[in-house]
Formats: C-alpha cells, structure tokens, sequence
C-alpha cells in the first residue's frame, strides 16, 4: 500500500514539474501593454511567416500592443473557431469566410460591428474594392474587413486550343462544342473533381447567376424571405446545363477531389478546367504561357446577367467580447493597407481586396487580367456555399452528386432544394 | 480445407506431410501479404516524389529521388514537435497503463459490489463520439486552468485510453491461474504485492501491447492537440505536419515524408515489444 | 480474493474512476442534456426544444441511411477483424509459420500506425476510376465489367470504405489475439497431439475457448468501433455521393460544424451511446466475461 502511495506522489510530481514549465506568461512586461490574440488559419509557409513578420512590424509601430498569434487550418480551424468563439476567452481578432460562415457569427453577437470604424476612416477603408464589403455585410452592418479577394473563371490550356484549331468559347454551346473536339481528339475536355462538393457549389452558383433573373435570386437566397421559394424554372435549366458538361469531364468525377483534377489540367492531360484565380500561382509554374483565363461563356437565353463573376473575399473580424476594440480595429486597418496588399500578393499569392494592388510590379499578366475580371464585372456573387443557409447549400450538393452518379434528375434535386427552403424559411421566421 | 480429415499415420511421412500441410497457409499469407506490403511499398516510394508526379504517375518508381522531403519535413514540420510528442505521449502511456493495470486488477480478481456495474463504466469512454465531446471538455479543460498546457492534452488521451486498455489488461489477468494466487497469499503476500509481484511480470506482453496501442493512437492523435493547445510551443508531430494540408494546396511528397518520419518510432517501439512475443520452437510458454 | 479490506478494489480502480468521471462522463452527461436544446457551439443563448431533435433525427433520411452503413460496418468488421484476425493470428503463431513469422507479424501490424491522412490518399489512388490499381488488376483478369469509380458510385462507396477500415485495423485485432494464443498453456496443445488431433479440430478445442476472454475485449472494440467510426468515411468520400456513405459519426460532425446544430449532434451522439451501451451490454451477458465456463 504504501508502495502505491509513494509511487502515486513520485508520478504526481513528475507530472507537475513539467506542467510548470509549459506555461510561460509574457503579459507582466511594460505596463499597459494590450495583448491582442489573433487567430488566423494558416500554420502552413510562406503565409505562416507573412504573418509573423506582419505583426512584428505592427508590434515595433505600436509598442503598447501585443499579438499573440495562433493558426490552424481549414478544417480545424472551422472546429476551433466554433469552440473558442463560444467560450469565455475568444481570440480578439480572428479570420472569416465570408458570407453564411461570417453572419452566422454575428448573428449570434459573436462578432463586433464594425461599421462605425469603416465609416470614420473613409481615407483607409475607401481603398477597398467596396462589393467586397457586402460579403461581410448583414442588415447594413458591417462585420468584417475584407483581406483577400478571389473569383471563378475557366482555365484553358492554349496549346492544346492551338494544336486543335479551337476558338475560346464565348457562349455554352461554344464550349460544348470546344469540348467535343477535344474529347474526339484522345484528350480530357474538362477536369473536374466532385469527391469534395464545394466544387459543384461554384458551377452552380455561376449558372444559377446566368439563368436566374437577379431579383428572384436574391429573394431566393435571403433565408428570411419567405417567397423565394427556388421555383424559378432558371434554376432546373442550371442543373441541366451543369448535366450537359458531364460526358466531356474526366472519368468517376464523384471518386477524385479538386486537387486531383488540378494535377490533370497541370499535366497538360485535360484542356479546361474551372479554377480560383489564386490558382493561377499554382499552375503558372507548370503550364507557363500555355495558360490562358476565360470568363464563364454566357447562356442562350439564360435570364441572368452574363456579365457577373463568382467572386468573394476571405476577410478578418473582431470579437464583440474584445477588451480592446480599439486596438483590435487598429491592427486590421493594418493588415488591410495598401502598403501591405501589394506585398501581399508577391509574398502569399493572395490577391488583396485593397484597389491597386495587383500591378506589373507583383503579379504577371495573367494574374492582372484576372482581378480585372473582378474589377470590371457588372455583378459579383459570393461562392454559392456561402450565399445560402447551409441546408440548402446540402441539398443542392448532395443532389448533384447522385445525379452525376446517375441516380437523380435535375428536377429531383430541386426539389430536394425546394424542400430544405422551405424548411429553413418556416424555421428563420418562427 | 481438405487437411481437415488427415490423420497422421506413421512419422515417416510427417515431414512430407508438413510441407504439403503448410502450402496452404504459406499461400494465404504470401497473398495477404502482398496486399498489405505493396501499398505500404507504394507510399514509402511516394514520400520522394514531388507532388505533381505522385498524381501524374503514383504507381511508378520516382524519376528523382526527392530525400528533400525529408528534410523539408524534418526541419519545417516534426523536429520542433518532437519533443513534445515524446513528452505527451511518454506520460500518456505510463499513466493509462498504470491506472488501467490497477483498475483491471480490481475488477478481475476481486469480488465486490458493484463490481459488473463499474465494468460497464469503464466501456463508457469506448463509445463516446470525441467530436461531439470538445465542447463540454473545452470548457473542462479552461475550468480546471490546464488550458494551453501539455495536460489538456494529456488528461482528455488518458481517459479515452483507458476503457480498452482497462479491458485488454483485465481479460489476461483473468487468465491467470487462481491457484498462484493463493499460494502468494500463503506466503504472506498482500494484495500489492501479488499486483506487482505476480500479475505485472506474468503480462508483460498484454502490458506492453497496452503501451504501443496507447502511443500509438496519442503519436497520431490531432483533433484534441489543435483545439486544447494554441501555443505553437507545445503542438504535437501530428498537429504540426498538419500544416502541409492546405485545401487548396497540399504538398503530399512532404506530408508523406512527415508522416513516414512519425510513423518510425512508434514501427521501432512495436519491433521492440516483439522480442516479448517471440517464444522458441521448443519453449513451453513465455511466462515467468 | 478473501479475508482482504473491502475499500481495496475499490481504491485500485478509483484512479480510473476519477479520470473517466471528468473526461468522459461529464462530456455524456452534458451532451445528454443538450440534445434537448437548439444551439451552436458559438450560441450565447440555448432553446430548449425537448425532443425535437430526437423527432427530427428519427425523421432524418439520413439518420437511416448511417444507421445502415454503421451496421454493414459492424457485421463486415467482426468478419474480417475478429474472425480473419483470429485465425491469422492462429495461422502465425502455428508451428510451421514460427520461424518466419516475425516478419509477417510486423508487416501486417504496419498499417495500423500509419496515418489515416496518408491511407486515404492511398486508398483513392488503388480506387481511382482511371489508374487505379484496383480496376488495373480487374481489368488484368478479364473482368473489365466490374470495374467502376469505386469511391464515386452510391452502391460501392461505403463498401469501398469498410474495406479500407478492414486493411488498417485486422492487424491490430491479429496482434491482440496473438498475445492471447501465446498466454494458452502448451500443455494442452501437446495433449492434443498426443491424441491424434487435427489442427482444425485444435483451433476450434483449444484455442477458440482458451482465447474467450480476448474474444469479448476485441468484439467490443470492433463493435463500438463500428458504430463510432468517422474518420475513414470522412477523409475518404465526406458521406458521399449525396449521403450514400454517410455514417453517423460523419452525421453528427457535419450538424455540429457544418450546420452548426449542436443539439442535433448531441441527439446523434446520445443515439450512438445508446446503441453502444446496449451491445456491449449484450456481450457481457453473451460472453458471461469474468466467469470461468
């Protein structure tokens, strides 16, 4: 027994005496120092280290705060955003998506209003590409600052176009018809991987954009409205035409992820594919000159707008239970600053949603043209994964999957749609 | 099987008889074998290959040999994490085992009340979802102020170890014989002693296996390590190699060279508890 | 044990108890009371909404749809694991086998400590519908009708799933029988021999109820196993295509931190509790543990 006893102190102490020294407390240094935490989603380089230095450089400016930095990605970040935001010691400043995934924290008070702060310093905020801003803006409130922009266009690869004798498609029957000769000529014509449906959602929201008269669709997607009811015959005819790409993407489209289909296109085995613009810095590297942007071929008799772009901001929020508002507000304004949008693309690839940032001086030509895809779009859209409730989102994407696979038709699926608004209409207005 | 009906007849044809006997068996583990071995080849092969090669020809051998994978992996992603993990998973081990092995020694050669109840009990940690669970421990884990600190990860691995190596230790103590028991009581052996004396020597192998369960599942584990800990300080290997996934751009020559790196000492620590499995032809049993 | 102080056994496990109380039973019992409210990890404020969401989770499509995936898990997992583990364990620690079998030991061991991350990329390379191996070795043997997108085809995915679940883990249920065979004594063994016994007829004599004990440890862990398991579906098809793959543990994830209904997690999770703790409980009553035959 008494062996037990001792063995049981000898372990306790073991573990104490290393429990010590993990918690390291920085905070007793200077007097009134701010300590800010700040909660990106990058762990990974070169953005780690951008970040780092980013508030090394704010922390010498302001020597009255300082940062204390955490990052995870993706996936673990969705968790612990969700866990920390709910607990009693949230980050002061942390990364958003944004549309749903940025409202739904403010919805729940989680996020602080920030729009006074946009208003009051017009000189800064003023730089930022404005539709940039309803990404993050709910009941004309805004909550988030956009950092980072990025939009959706077809990739083609102008060698094979070349070799072929092909036009760049400017209509959908263009780019049917494109694909036909590439598939008669030995090649994939669009890559394509749907394993992972986010994918999906970008074609959709594109087509639904192109088919779908504007106002209908913004009765649709606002998830309190109670008459958008997704029975616009637009959005089957966006089904069906997504169903007309089938036979020309590669093969078992639902088995192979995004990522997959990227190395297809780079490989030069695949001639289109539909890629972030930030991915041009991925695929530069490989296919050189040979790449080539379109934007997304316009619909026949389509009712939507076929000069609008699928294009949203990454961006940055405080938390409403911040101490230092102040002080959190000043380091955004920082992160957003012309000066360090322009670094920004050249250093991390991230197109910054600060105008003026993308020049000859830090992005090629292509990367150019692509922001001004942004730039000259009449309407930009938000990725339709974020533009509805999360239900509506799953019932669109599930459906698609099974009707690739041959187990659903378009009208099913919307119906399925149809359903699950309904579902988050009754439940929104309750 | 057609061996089922043969009978030995004399031992002049045993020999023969054994040859023909094993083919059978030789043939299912060659095959069986070969569908474990070739993807474990396939991804030690890959773990030099750039990322773009690995989708473009994954079933061939690299055209270059990428070794800086592994020290890409190496300085960016595992050396600043290993200790940690050495520490989290070291201490995890020692109490899980300890705790379970006296946890099961109770509960198999005892009797007292409740004692069906509190074996019930201890499966409960067997079939709680751990994704549900962050929530209630988050909170847990800042209320008791282990927050950020190698306990929150270590405490929350070391009860949900517990219930299958509680119940691993516990079906082999059951096994041993009542009789040594008895005869230890006899000569003046208290129960602590009979724990340490008798059953901690008599297992060593369910005991040791019980460690390389509970390193391995606490080497791999990141669910916990990325939501309990912020400090970059006191990430574990897996956490830290982590940062290679991104969703748009996932370096998998170098992931892979991490996780081929991580995977090694934990292959080491199962080599090494083999000697414990290894018995003689002739040897009767590897007990004592 | 007689004649010893009655606290005993109950201070040896009290450390156990201790940890289990705090870092499992009190997530249980929270959880069992939030299944009962609306509400997400980031709410300030929770509804109480009684059993809606047991209501709608027994409305759910889906719900069915995981329940049956996690059952062919079960049935498939206690075939391959248990009963395969079983006799491969029997297989390598038969004498003929001994002299090599260290090798094959750690070999079929290896795959439980890799990395899922890694195995799932693996696994969507030998399924890839173009140059994958799988349809390669089909193809090989003429059997070019079976070859499908694996992974991507609502009737196969979560077939091709459990598979991969069964090549990761029947080494580690192998090596738990292994260290039971070797516990047997060989006494019996050479009893048998000397009574003319086939190797079959030992198996079933011997080693099936000598190993009893670690028969029930490793149901259990498959079985719960089964009906807790999350990441395999999830790094490889997400639950898809549509929900075909969807098991419960990937429900339950996507309503906490894809729809952010943390009280219908909850309800999946109490769902998931329940059906464990009634097979186990099962088991205990099957296996009559702790009580000699």
């Amino acid at each position: 027994m008494k062996k037990l006893l001792i063995l049981s102190i000898i372990s306790i102490l073991f573990l104490s005496s290393f429990a010590g020294c993990s918690k390291s407390s920085s905070s007793t240094n200077g007097k009134d120092v701010v300590e800010l935490k700040f909660f990106h989603r990058w762990p990974n380089q070169p953005k780690k280290q951008y970040f780092e230095k980013a508030v090394k450089e704010f922390e010498k400016a302001h020597p009255n705060i300082k940062i204390k930095t955490e990052a995870v990605l993706n996936d673990s970040y969705k968790e612990k955003i969700r866990v920390v935001l709910g607990s009693s010691t949230p980050p002061d400043v942390f990364f958003s998506w944004s549309g749903e995934f940025a409202y739904n924290f403010a919805r729940q008070g989680q996020s602080l209003d920030l729009t006074n702060y946009v208003n009051e310093d017009k000189a800064w905020s003023d730089q930022i590409i404005a539709s940039q801003f309803n990404a993050f803006t709910l009941d004309s409130k805004i909550y988030g600052i956009p950092w980072s922009t990025d939009g959706k266009a077809f990739f083609y690869n102008k060698k094979i176009f070349k070799d072929l004798n092909l036009e760049v498609p400017t209509t959908w029957s263009q780019l049917i018809d494109v694909s036909k000769k590439i598939k008669a000529a030995g090649l994939t014509p669009i890559t394509f991987g749907s394993k992972a449906p986010w994918t999906i959602s970008h074609y959709i929201g594109t087509l639904n954009q192109l088919m779908v008269p504007q106002d209908v669709l913004d009765k649709d997607y606002d998830p309190k409205n109670p008459e958008g009811d997704f029975s616009h015959p637009g959005y089957v005819k966006a089904l069906e035409k997504f169903m007309e790409l089938k036979p020309y993407f590669n093969k078992g489209v639902n088995s192979v992820d995004h990522e997959y289909s990227r190395e297809l296109f780079n490989s030069g085995k695949a001639a289109i594919g539909f890629f972030q613009l930030a991915e041009i810095g991925l695929i530069e590297p490989s296919l050189k000159e040979n790449l080539g942007v379109f934007n997304v071929p316009g619909v026949e008799g389509g009712k939507g707008n076929p000069n609008s772009i699928t294009a949203a901001p990454e961006g940055i929020m405080i938390s409403s239970k911040t101490k230092h508002p102040k002080e959190a507000m000043e380091f955004v304004k920082f992160l957003t600053s012309k000066e360090k949008g322009i670094e920004q693309l050249k250093e991390v690839s991230e197109y910054s949603a600060v105008k003026g940032t993308t020049t000859e001086a830090n992005a090629s030509k292509l990367q150019q043209d692509a922001i001004n895809l942004i730039l000259n779009a009449e309407q930009t859209y938000l990725w339709f994964d974020t533009a509805v409730d999360i239900k509506i989102v799953d019932a669109y994407l599930n459906g698609t999957q099974l009707m690739l696979d041959g187990k659903k038709s378009p009208e099913e699926v919307m119906k399925d749609v149809r359903a699950a608004a309904k579902e988050v209409k009754a439940s929104a207005n309750k | 099987m057609d061996y089922q009906h043969s009978i030995p007849i004399s031992s002049k044809f045993k020999k023969q008889k054994n040859v023909v006997k094993g083919l059978p068996i030789f043939t299912i583990l060659i095959v069986y074998f070969v569908v474990i071995a070739y993807p474990l080849f396939w991804m030690v092969i890959n773990s030099f290959k750039s990322t773009p090669e690995i989708f473009s020809s994954s079933w061939a051998l690299p055209k270059e040999w990428l070794f800086s994978n592994y020290t890409e992996a190496w300085n960016t992603g595992i050396s600043g994490y290993f200790v940690n993990s050495l520490i989290v998973t070291a201490t995890t081990c020692f109490i899980t085992v300890l705790i379970s092995a006296l946890g099961a020694y109770s509960l198999s050669r005892f009797e007292f009340k409740g004692k069906n109840i509190l074996l019930v009990f201890c499966m409960g940690g067997m079939m709680l979802s751990p994704q549900v669970s962050l929530v209630p421990l988050y909170k847990l884990i800042q209320l008791l102020g282990i927050h950020d600190t190698y306990f929150a990860m270590i405490f929350p691995y070391v009860a949900y170890r517990i219930p299958i190596t509680i119940l691993l230790i516990r079906a082999a103590f059951l096994e041993v014989p009542k009789e040594l028991e008895e005869s230890a009581f006899l000569d003046g052996c208290n129960t602590w002693t009979i724990f340490t004396k008798i059953f901690v020597p008599l297992n060593k192998p369910i005991l040791l296996t019980a460690v390389v369960l509970t390193a391995y599942y606490t080497w791999n584990e990141f669910m916990f390590a990325l939501i309990f800990v912020d400090s970059d300080a006191l990430k574990t290997i897996p956490a830290g190699l982590m940062q290679f996934r991104d969703a748009l751009q996932t370096n998998w020559g170098v992931l892979m060279a991490g996780l081929m790196i991580s995977a090694l000492p934990i292959i080491l620590l199962f080599m090494f508890m083999q000697k414990y499995f290894i018995r003689g032809l002739s040897s009767g049993s590897v007990k004592g | 044990m007689q004649n010893t102080n009655k606290w005993l056994p109950y201070l040896y496990i009290a450390p156990c108890l201790v940890f289990l109380a705090l870092f499992v039973y009190y997530p249980i019992v929270e959880n069992f009371f939030y299944s009962f409210y609306d509400f997400s990890a980031f709410s300030v404020e929770k509804t109480f909404v009684g059993f809606e969401n047991f209501l709608n989770l027994f409305k759910d499509e889906v719900f069915y749809i995981a329940l049956k995936n996690n059952l062919w898990y079960a049935v498939i997992s206690i075939v391959f694991q248990v009963f395969g583990g079983l006799i491969l364990a029997a297989i390598l620690e038969d004498k003929l086998v001994r002299l090599v079998s260290g090798l094959f030991r750690t070999v079929f061991f290896l795959p439980v400590v890799i990395s899922m991350t890694v195995i799932a990329l693996l696994f969507t390379f030998v399924y890839n519908p173009d140059i994958g191996i799988l349809n390669g070795l089909l193809n090989m043997l003429g059997l070019e009708n079976l070859t499908r997108s694996w992974l991507g085809e609502s009737e196969t995915a979560i077939f091709a799933v459990i598979a991969v679940s069964q090549w990761q883990s029947i080494g580690y249920i192998m090596m738990l029988f292994i260290v039971a065979i070797q516990n047997i004594p060989q006494e019996l063994y050479e009893a048998a021999d000397i009574d003319g016994a086939s190797k079959i007829r030992k198996f079933f004599a011997i080693t099936v109820p000598q190993v009893k004990e670690m028969f029930f440890v490793t149901t259990l862990i498959t079985l719960t196993g089964a009906f807790t398991v999350f990441n395999e579906p999830y790094i490889l098809t997400g639950g898809g295509p549509g929900n075909s793959s969807e098991v419960l543990g990937t429900l339950l994830y996507h309503s906490a931190f894809g729809k952010d209904q943390m009280g219908y997690a909850s309800a999946v999770a109490t769902v998931i509790l329940l059906i464990t703790l009634i097979v186990s409980l099962v088991q205990l009553k099957v296996f009559k543990t702790g009580k000699d035959v």
